[in-house]
């Protein structure tokens, strides 16, 4: 808590209604964010029971300065994930990081399932579980404006919520936050669906005083600054991720058509440039960024035939590009939007869903499924069938359908194909066939995700293999990156936000820290991390890497299946040295 | 010795507009000296082809080649 010496926390059970408030000053070791997160998921998380379990905990923690500097502006949620049964860790922007903060709370504890279909209102001075019956079955946008139309506190006021996939408790359904943002990845739709949580809305109007403004604000310029006077945070407003199509595909590093080819040859229908002259309509920030890299793209859809037309609006990035365009022969911007808004309103996560989608047309190319469970034929490039498809995913059709909610690893164990089923740690892969970095990265990231260590950027870095410096860059990035996340700093100003900035900004506000002593926190909470693992059962070594991922050219070549166990090997027993230190 | 740069429209803002430059350099240029004399800043290069071939940034250029240019990948 920002000029306090504790981490003020909200718990809610659903279960039995309780409310409770505490301040931890123990917790202030973990700094905030992923830090403060990831104890209270080792303190509250019960490994011995199923992931869909009512006794499972959801927390949602802020830092130690979010939002009172430029782009800290994210939210960290942490629990058990239904996706791979292990830890959740996921994030969003938007409003929720700022509401927070001024509603006076560090972090919230979810536990319990409420008796029947509910959402949670937290202001600074009441916390209210209400009724949500009416809202069951509704879509993630429709949700949002009824609880806008019934909810105060508009302007300082964060919803999210869940759409039909969390409900039906697809592994990978996200939670919407604020329309144009997501909790993402892992599933967290589905365990606050499990818990009957449909939403939670929180209204931040407290005001609060600077305590030193001259040195706060002269630290605050000097980083505002640097965010918008550098040439890469000007990319993520002017471009955005997007403009990662074009030197992916010219490198052949785009996955496509689920990685049988690593170039796309519509690449340049579904670049950014072409998403910027075709359906670009305005860019948004989350509140606290002076950058504003949220793009949002516009296609026409007819209401019904001879009818008239209705112009539909949804964000869109490079993931979202790559898994529901390339890597399902996807060929227009247009369509591309189409599927963005089918999994949005649904209450997907775009990139699972898409790597799921790929197994699938490839299964059924291949025979190990036939339209009998497909129910519609899965063909690469057919957006109009991958439409149908993403319903009833969401809706666990049949079977097959079940099967490819709870993941392609799961679905491949049941119908086979599991060389091409595109997936590290259970996770659906993320969008760089860029080399080692990247599937190692992924594959050893806590959460298994790109966003753990940045493995492609290592592969961009590295001109040619060097395995003790590949290993070293990934382990030392994933934890610093525990540091940044626990203060919910937007990875995109990672560059901004170095040491030196950090223990100015944090001085700035009466927070205290030297370098050695950021250090102990990150691997403190990097430790915390591993432990949670292990105690869910996690053993790196039984990670299988999909064979589809040595069979297919990556930007650095054709790469070799031994070394990267041997990576993975090695990445381990750094590991296992830090745990025994 | 003349050397052709095509680059990704990224950096138009650095070329007054321009995708395709045709540069006059000395025997023993670099890719990415040839690239950066454009004021292409070099934090900002990613991926260099040549005849459509990935080659290194330190690349010696030989008359005429075509050298393709991309930015660097960004993300979180």
């Amino acid at each position: 808590m920002i000029y306090e010496k504790y981490i003020k926390l909200l718990y809610v059970d659903l279960e039995t209604k309780k409310i409770r408030i505490e301040k931890r000053t123990d917790l202030c070791d973990y700094l905030g964010g992923v830090g403060v997160a990831t104890k209270l998921l080792e303190e509250n998380l019960k490994p011995e029971l199923d992931v869909f379990d009512e006794n499972q905990p959801v927390i949602f923690a802020i830092g130690a300065a979010s939002t009172v500097f430029p782009v800290i502006t994210k939210t960290v949620a942490m629990f058990r994930s239904p996706l791979t049964g292990e830890l959740g860790e996921s994030y969003a922007g938007g409003r929720l990081a700022l509401t927070l903060f001024l509603a006076g709370y560090d972090a919230v504890v979810i536990r319990g399932k409420a008796e029947y279909p509910s959402y949670l209102t937290i202001t600074r001075n009441n916390v209210e579980i209400k009724d949500a019956r009416a809202l069951w079955g509704m879509t993630s946008e429709e949700v949002g404006r009824v609880i806008r139309e019934r909810e105060p506190g508009g302007g300082k006021r964060s919803i999210i919520r869940i759409g039909p996939a969390g409900e039906n408790l697809v592994r990978y359904a996200s939670v919407c936050v604020d329309t144009y943002r997501h909790f993402g990845r892992l599933g967290l739709g589905a365990v606050m669906g499990s818990k009957n949580l449909k939403a939670i809305t929180v209204v931040g109007d407290r005001d609060l005083p600077v305590g030193n403004f001259k040195e706060y604000f002269k630290v605050y310029q000097e980083i505002y600054k640097r965010v918008t006077d550098t040439e890469i945070m000007a990319k993520y407003h002017d471009a955005g991720t997007p403009i990662n199509v074009e030197p992916l595909n010219a490198a052949g590093g785009l996955p496509t058509k689920n990685l049988k080819q690593s170039v796309f040859e519509y690449g340049d229908n579904i670049s950014g440039e072409t998403f910027v002259k075709k359906n670009l309509v305005r860019k948004m920030a989350c509140t606290g960024c002076p950058v504003g890299c949220i793009h949002i793209g516009q296609f026409r859809r007819e209401f019904d035939k001879g009818h008239d037309y209705e112009a539909v609006s949804v964000g869109y990035d490079f993931e979202l590009i790559f898994a529901l365009g390339s890597f399902l022969g996807i060929k227009t911007s247009d369509e591309i939007l189409m599927m963005i808004e089918a999994v949005e309103e649904l209450g997907l996560d775009a990139m699972s869903t898409g790597v799921v989608l790929g197994w699938a047309t490839e299964a059924f190319m291949k025979k190990l499924v036939t339209e009998n469970e497909t129910i519609v034929p899965l063909a690469f490039g057919k957006t109009e069938n991958y439409i149908k498809a993403i319903e009833y995913i969401a809706s666990r059709k049949n079977e097959f359908y079940g099967a490819l909610a709870n993941g392609a690893d799961y679905a491949s164990n049941k119908y086979g194909g599991k060389d091409y089923a595109m997936t590290l740690g259970k996770n659906e892969m993320p969008g760089y066939h860029t080399g080692y970095g990247a599937i190692i990265g992924a594959a050893v990231g806590a959460r298994h995700s790109h966003l753990c260590n940045g493995g492609y950027s290592v592969d961009q870095s590295m001109k040619e293999l060097d395995k003790d410096k590949l290993v070293n860059a990934i382990f030392a990035e994933e934890k610093e990156r525990c540091l940044l996340n626990s203060l919910v700093i937007c990875l995109f100003a990672r560059k901004v936000y170095d040491r030196k900035t950090i223990i100015a900004a944090l001085n700035s506000i009466g927070i205290n820290y030297t370098d050695d002593e950021l250090t102990a926190i990150a691997e403190r909470i990097y430790k915390t991390k591993i432990k949670i693992k292990k105690s869910l059962g996690f053993n790196q070594m039984d990670v299988k890497l999909p064979k589809r991922f040595f069979q297919t050219q990556s930007a650095s070549g054709l790469l070799d299946e031994n070394t990267a166990y041997e990576l993975m090997q090695m990445y381990n027993n750094k590991v296992e040295e830090m745990m025994v230190k | 010795m003349l050397v052709y740069l095509e680059l990704s429209g990224w950096f138009k803002r650095y070329t007054a507009g321009n995708t395709r430059l045709e540069i006059d350099i000395m025997p023993g240029t670099t890719a990415i000296q040839a690239i950066t004399s454009t004021g292409i800043p070099e934090s900002e290069v990613g991926l260099v082809t040549v005849s459509d071939i990935k080659v290194a940034h330190d690349h010696i250029l030989s008359r005429g080649e075509i050298i393709r240019v991309y930015p660097i990948i960004i993300g979180g």
